[in-house]
């Protein structure tokens, strides 16, 4: 040992006295460069403009500093205020009226033996599989002046909170299911025993069990609803009439009247609603993983009343939103709405309205384009910050970052690319309205999600196969190749088909960035729609529909593809 | 094994081991094969290990034993070069390693919870450290592992349909296929339930015996340690108690941890008064082993030994092959337990009904230890 008393303790070796070893690790450098070139590419796609924005709030039209001065328009202007409450209002409305049919249709899912089960938990994510246009679009069918339920509603008019809410509802329809089934599949079966040998009866268990453990579900599904509701463009825009809401005052504001510092003052306001919504859907989401930790299934009692009651009403809430689809695409076939019903395909022929089909190439190419990168870039990240033993500021900082895009509105999003990329001067100002950017754009605006996935994959795969890579002198990077990412292409898939599905339906940011060239088909529909042709822009609405279908179809081929080849766990 | 002399003694580096590039980097403990000097590592500002020396000798089966906290996986994990200690050095066959990082350590790590990889067949992940070798000796290495482990079989098997003992049996062949010049195991048999652990015990210890391979294996289970080692060395709170074979550890405990943690140990203290005489004036604290304690019926001849005691059985539990007594003696303070053969029975009293009944215990002077710290 080290004792003095040996000719060569005074020779120690460095590394007992000097500073602590760092243990060389060959991949790292170029790992800890990764990480940075992915910080650096949120700091400018994501950081920059939402500066810009800020900045722009507080300057006049000649770019002079002046404060909160627009802020004050915003609130001394009664046409804001009013859209302010306007929108907080339909938010709460709309997210009232959604979760009891969301929750019908998540417990029935869940916890009750309903016919068709699995086919309703598809079913009710139609809306997502479509701009948000396109259900309003149906309720102007079903609805509007010139409805088919128009001789039976008298004189209510579907234009303004009605249509909003309405439309809203469908759209936050399939979100908030998704979060009610999670919740109540997390359920503790062993409490509902315990509860049933105190013979409790299955109305004290619902409430002193189902409802307190699906708590946070509805909490975030709320608050789901509520965001969905506050930033959405489409519904408004097309239902909307005269009931001025945020979103659709801050395209008016900028696009209209070319005031973009009241514009950038709007949307920080209605920034503010998102970021405290979204700051309490996480903490709920965080409790609601820590209850998900039984995970396992109740077991579920034939009871006929129950099924029946939960049957019908799911269906006639599922039916209602297939009806509402069905009439979308019947429409794109009609003659003229509502005097000639016979069926031709003109509506199909955007050369009639000056257009052609480049819209849906541009779609189709920046979906194929985001479903490649976005789970690249999500997954990249997620493995640099989390596995790769990185200095954990990277990590977090990239973390903070890739978290941020969840609470920013699309609109907001897309009005301070403008700032960033459409001023005179602006770096990169070369980009603004190209493909490119409009990619760029979609890739921030739905990286959030793409990246808690990727990470929360991550976490499922288990931290010392790098370590047996090591020790058995494989390089980091064929561990990554051979085991993480054939462990993880299930979870890929899944976040391939996010980015794709919702670059082909979003609207909110795009809507400030696109020029002709480079117009995607969900722009073109609004477009469209804007002129009053419904019946082409149901047209363009059904193909993005049969896109984001054949995709969606496309994904359950390779799923059951890996799920066959899956090795047992 | 029928011909282990195939699989041992071959090159145990991958590389030929660089001279010593100066005098600094020669080891100072001759002779020996791992060497590790003044190891200290700090969480934060949490000391986990102080000041850690340690030698193993080749071929040899080191156990580092100790109760959960005390440090042994960070060491373990140190040794494997995946922490870097914040001061110390290593040596391994007189090459400081101190910096050299895990991938050209050329060690084996066997984990608890086996961390095979499930989207691989059991010959992908035994052959998964071997690339870069050639197909055919790739496929040879792999069959005469999977062998080894008796495991043949189960080549084309993936490991999510494999018992824990079989998982753990993979493992260690994947460690063992590039010839690691040092196996590490962190607790590799923890996971598994107690019936196949005592079979992979035996498969470890034939396994490492017939390739001479040099083991260093992190427990907490003293009975692992003490059927698996050559020697053992205890830690606690990150420090090194005592480092020596299970015999040695056994029965002459140099500290009173060591003495409490392995096996079953009556610390008397304060001494009963009798005893204080006999024990020397310092009155340091005595300890006995549960099954050292010589539990009989009263008899004047047994009363003249000054070691015993009159005691008062307090409770009787069978534990199988022996019986636990809690007895309290007569100064009506000291308690102790004395381990006695199951079928033991005393005159007047059924084992069952033995409870409050009076027996002389002895508790004999050649079964004291003692230990150097208080």
């Amino acid at each position: 040992m080290s004792s003095p008393s040996r000719p060569w303790g005074a020779f120690r070796a460095a590394s007992f006295t000097g500073k602590p070893l760092r243990i060389k690790d060959p991949g790292r450098p170029a790992a800890a460069a990764l990480l940075l070139l992915l910080l650096l590419f949120l700091a400018f796609a994501l950081l920059i403009p939402l500066l810009c924005l800020l900045a722009k709030s507080l300057c006049n039209a000649q770019g002079a500093f002046v404060g909160l001065d627009a802020f004050r328009t915003c609130f001394r202007e009664p046409g804001l205020t009013e859209a302010l409450g306007n929108t907080l209002l339909m938010g709460l409305a709309t997210t009232a009226v959604t979760l009891p049919p969301a929750f019908i249709l998540a417990y029935g899912i869940t916890r009750t033996r309903m016919l068709g089960a699995t086919l309703a938990s598809g079913l009710s994510l139609l809306p997502l599989f479509a701009p948000s246009l396109f259900p309003a679009l149906g309720l102007i069918y079903l609805f509007g002046r010139q409805g088919l339920a128009r001789p039976f509603m008298g004189d209510i008019d579907l234009y303004g909170p009605l249509g909003i809410i309405m439309g809203s509802a469908v759209i936050c329809l399939p979100h908030a299911t998704l979060l009610l089934t999670a919740g109540l599949r997390s359920a503790d079966p062993s409490l509902h025993e315990a509860a049933r040998t105190l013979s409790a009866g299955s109305f004290r268990r619902f409430l002193t069990i189902t409802l307190p453990q699906t708590r946070y579900g509805l909490i975030s599904a709320a608050l789901t609803c509520f965001i969905l509701t506050i930033t959405d463009f489409g519904v408004p825009q097309v239902l909307g009439g005269n009931h001025a809401m945020l979103a659709t005052e801050i395209y008016k504001q900028v696009l209209g009247q070319q005031n973009f510092s009241l514009g950038a003052a709007i949307s920080i306001l209605l920034l503010f609603p998102a970021l405290i919504a979204f700051g309490i859907d996480r903490r709920a989401r965080k409790k609601q993983a820590l209850l998900h930790a039984s995970g396992m299934a109740l077991p579920l009692r034939s009871r006929p009343g129950r099924d029946l009651a939960f049957t019908l009403l799911a269906w006639l809430i599922l039916g209602f939103l297939l009806f509402l689809f069905g009439l979308v695409v019947w429409g794109s076939f009609i003659s003229f709405w509502p005097y000639d019903f016979s069926l031709t395909l003109a509506n199909y022929d955007f050369s009639l309205l000056g257009g052609d089909y480049s819209p849906l190439g541009n779609s189709l190419l920046l979906a194929g384009s985001a479903a490649l990168l976005g789970p690249t870039l999500a997954f990249s990240g997620a493995y640099l910050s989390r596995r790769r033993g990185l200095p954990s500021f990277l990590g977090a900082a990239y973390t903070l970052l890739a978290l941020i895009p969840l609470s920013i509105p699309g609109t907001v999003l897309g009005l301070a690319y403008i700032f960033a990329f459409n001023r005179p001067g602006a770096l990169f100002a070369c980009l603004y309205g190209s493909l490119p950017l409009l990619l760029i754009n979609t890739l921030i605006h739905f990286y959030t999600v793409g990246q808690l996935a990727a990470v929360t994959t991550l976490q499922h795969i288990n931290p010392d196969f790098e370590t047996v890579g090591r020790t058995l002198a494989v390089p980091r990077r064929r561990t990554l190749f051979r085991v993480i990412l054939p462990l993880s292409r299930e979870s890929l898939l899944e976040i391939s088909f996010y980015f794709f599905v919702n670059s082909l339906t979003t609207i909110s940011a795009l809507v400030f960035l696109y020029t002709p060239e480079s117009m995607p088909a969900s722009i073109f529909m609004l477009q469209i729609s804007d002129t009053g042709n419904a019946a082409a822009a149901s047209a363009v609405g059904s193909c993005i529909l049969a896109l984001a279908l054949a995709g969606r179809l496309g994904y359950s081929l390779l799923r059951r593809g890996f799920a066959r080849t899956r090795p047992p766990q | 094994m029928e011909k282990p002399q195939k699989v041992a003694g071959v090159a145990l580096f991958r590389k030929p081991p660089e001279p010593a590039r100066n005098a600094l980097e020669i080891c100072p403990e001759r002779g020996a094969y791992l060497h590790l000097a003044g190891i200290a590592k700090c969480f934060g500002s949490r000391a986990v290990l102080s000041d850690i020396s340690l030698t193993a000798k080749k071929g040899e089966m080191l156990c580092i034993l100790g109760p959960s906290g005390c440090g042994k996986t960070t060491l373990l994990r140190i040794i494997a070069g995946l922490e870097a200690p914040d001061r110390g050095a290593l040596w391994l066959a007189g090459r400081d390693i101190s910096d050299i990082p895990p991938e050209a350590r050329g060690f084996g790590f066997v984990f608890q919870n086996y961390a095979l990889f499930p989207n691989l067949t059991l010959a992908e992940n035994v052959a998964y450290g071997l690339h870069g070798r050639g197909k055919e000796e790739r496929r040879r290495k792999v069959a005469e592992l999977l062998a080894l482990v008796h495991l043949a079989d189960y080549a084309g098997h993936y490991p999510g349909r494999l018992s824990g003992g079989q998982q753990q049996r993979a493992a260690l062949a994947r460690a063992l296929a590039p010839d690691p010049a040092l196996l590490l195991l962190d607790e590799p048999l923890s996971a598994l339930d107690a019936q196949v652990r005592g079979r992979l015990r035996k498969d470890l210890r034939r396994i490492q015996k017939a390739l001479g391979i040099s083991a260093v294996l992190v427990t907490h289970d003293q009975q692992e340690a003490l059927a698996l080692a050559d020697r053992i060395v205890v830690m606690n709170q990150g420090r090194i108690e005592q480092l020596d074979t299970p015999e040695a550890l056994y029965h002459s405990p140099k500290t009173r941890f060591v003495a409490e943690f392995i096996g079953s140990m009556n610390v008397l203290s304060p001494l009963p008064g009798a005893l204080l005489a006999m024990a020397g004036a310092e009155g340091r604290p005595i300890g006995i082993r549960y099954e050292d304690v010589i539990v009989d019926e009263i008899t004047e001849a047994r009363l003249k030994d000054p070691c015993c005691f009159v005691a008062r059985i307090e409770s009787n539990r069978l534990f199988g092959p022996f019986r636990r007594l809690e007895l309290l003696l007569n100064d009506q303070t000291t308690r102790i337990f004395a381990d006695i053969p199951a079928t033991r029975q005393f005159k007047g009293l059924s084992p069952e009904q033995a409870t409050r009944g009076l027996v002389a215990v002895t508790l004999p002077q050649n079964r004291w230890r003692r230990w150097n710290d208080a």
